[in-house]
């Protein structure tokens, strides 16, 4: 029964499949129609009486929330277990539906701290300051973005699918048990807080165009202050901005109107430019 | 270009931009993409580079976790553009509409989630268990695009459409200084983006290191591609050290549970992601 084992040409089937993972996504069982269509190509050789195909089929059908690319992963090892089940049918086939629903949690955990809180954020950053560097007429910066989160979510969702494929149960044992889960986290807030201490500077301004003048001296305000620490306003108001949404929890829309009126208060009265 | 097939151009790309979240995912439906090819079709790629900047430092932090849906970044961006290039190259009208166009977008979101997304989804199934792959691909795939294209290409459309009549209108009603206003605002606009943020990654042991990266761009004026390589090399160096410590305690904690001294000290698996906090996320809905 050699011919129904998955070769790569399914895995490479299947990873086309999961280009569609999200669509259709609803509220009622969220991605499960997007896993089903991208366990097609797998179920579809490993089976070959049809009442099995339609078993399997209605397995996948259960809820399944998850984080698009990583969720490879998961894809990869259903695979797995979907071939082992086929061909030997040593196993029990509700343990499928159990270990994706063991791991959707923390891939979405891996899949949106990383991929979505610390990469998009970096690289949009870094294409918007090397947007503003060049006055607005380069397009360099949203070109390495887009080629860079295109690349990084393409090998993710590659990796976990044959990944997931060859090391099958061996994972969801890694993943419980080792306690680099906590580590990474950490590392990622770190590197997020540097990032946006980076960011700062760059993408947040404030200026005060107050002037003092004792007869032919005129002190500038601004100048001052930046003599001091430059950037130090733009700093403040991000820390303040925090303050008003972690302590006194205000929402975000709610804080985007009080900037705008300030500003354009700002200007009428003087104090801003 | 005309307006006409200005504003068609901008309804499809708002549609790929929308299937793109869902499907291969590019990232472009971010709008530092979005912007300088709106501006493109709209004939103003600066303007639409400006623009896509702004929005994009606003919504830096929107991160769409688990099932609760933020502003909708795709339209605000596309016509937002439009009525910026309208009104001459003007960004600041174009912030000013972004945000209401944000939530008009996020609202049509969750209408798909739940109305028509819902009914594909129930179709799909009927197909799935009877391994019906034609209909599966037509339920999964053709029918979703389909709706998809009506949710979110026509508003656009309209919206681009429209844009030129109903801009000039709108300023000729604004008098300058509301308008640098605008931009003094949208220059601070930034700072609600990255205190999001902040406040999502639960890291208040972190707080040092915004500092760090302070320093390095507001002092010695490294730019952002030099802060990345000082972030990955502080990650990395951390990461080795404290490596086996965290595995130790880890194996401890798990001698300790099947000694049955300690509380498990892993976080269920059927709990939310505890590295991004979704109460932001709810935040960011109305």
């Amino acid at each position: 029964m050699s011919d129904t084992r998955l070769s790569d040409k399914d895995l490479w089937n299947c990873f086309w499949h999961q280009m569609f993972f999200e669509l259709g996504n609803s509220a009622l069982k969220e991605e499960s129609i997007g896993f089903c269509t991208a366990m097609i190509p797998i179920i579809e050789k490993v089976y070959d009486d049809p009442e099995r195909k339609r078993e399997a089929y209605r397995r996948h059908t259960e809820y399944y929330l998850s984080e698009g690319r990583a969720a490879g992963l998961n894809i990869g090892i259903a695979a797995a277990m979907e071939e082992r089940y086929a061909l030997e049918q040593d196993i029990d086939p509700d343990s499928i539906n159990a270990v994706k629903a063991a791991l959707m949690g923390p891939l979405a955990a891996l899949g949106d701290s990383i991929i979505h809180g610390t990469l998009r954020p970096l690289f949009a950053g870094i294409a918007c300051s090397l947007v503003i560097a060049s006055g607005y007429t380069s397009i360099a910066g949203p070109v390495m973005f887009i080629g860079v989160m295109t690349l990084v979510g393409l090998l993710v969702r590659w990796y976990g699918t044959f990944y997931g494929y060859r090391e099958g149960t061996k994972i969801v044992d890694m993943i419980e048990n080792s306690g680099v889960m906590g580590l990474v986290t950490k590392l990622a807030g770190i590197a997020s807080f540097m990032l946006v201490g980076g960011f700062s500077y760059g993408l947040v301004g404030v200026h005060i165009p107050i002037e003092f003048s004792f007869g032919e001296t005129v002190i500038s305000l601004q100048e001052m202050l930046d003599g001091l620490c430059p950037g130090l306003l733009p700093l403040l108001l991000i820390y303040a901005c925090y303050l008003l949404m972690a302590k006194r929890e205000m929402k975000p829309t709610t804080l985007l109107f009080i900037l705008m009126g300030l500003g354009i208060a700002g200007v009428y009265c003087g104090f801003l430019a | 270009m005309t307006t006409l097939m200005a504003g068609i151009a901008c309804g499809l790309l708002a549609w790929i931009a929308q299937m793109d979240r869902l499907m291969v995912h590019t990232f472009l439906y971010r709008p530092i993409i979005l912007g300088p090819i709106a501006g493109l079709i709209l004939g103003d790629v600066a303007c639409g580079l400006k623009l896509g900047v702004e929005i994009e430092i606003m919504f830096l932090a929107s991160v769409f976790v688990g099932t609760a849906i933020p502003c909708d970044e795709v339209m605000s961006t596309i016509i937002g553009v439009a009525f910026s290039v309208a009104a001459g190259g003007n960004t600041a009208v174009g912030i000013a509409a972004a945000l209401p166009l944000s939530v008009l977008g996020q609202i049509i979101r969750y209408i798909r989630a739940s109305t028509y997304h819902q009914w594909t989804n129930i179709q799909y199934e009927k197909h799935a268990v009877q391994a019906d792959l034609k209909g599966m691909y037509r339920w999964h795939i053709w029918i979703p695009l389909l709706l998809n294209l009506i949710a979110f290409g026509v508003p656009t459309f309209l919206g681009v459409y429209v844009s030129g009549n109903v801009v000039q209108a709108f300023i000729d009603f604004i008098p300058q200084t509301l308008i640098d206003g605008i931009n003094a605002g949208a220059a601070m606009l930034g700072a609600v983006g990255l205190a999001m943020l902040l406040k999502a990654v639960h890291a208040k042991h972190a707080w040092p290191y915004l500092l760090v990266g302070f320093f390095l761009s507001a002092f010695l004026g490294v730019n952002m591609i030099g802060i990345s390589i000082v972030t990955a090399a502080l990650c990395a160096i951390i990461f080795f050290a404290e490596k086996d410590t965290y595995l130790a305690v880890k194996l401890s904690g798990d001698k300790a549970e099947t000694d049955g001294t300690a509380a498990p000290s892993r976080p269920a698996l059927d709990e939310g992601p505890a590295f991004i906090d979704t109460s932001v996320v709810d935040d960011l809905t109305l």
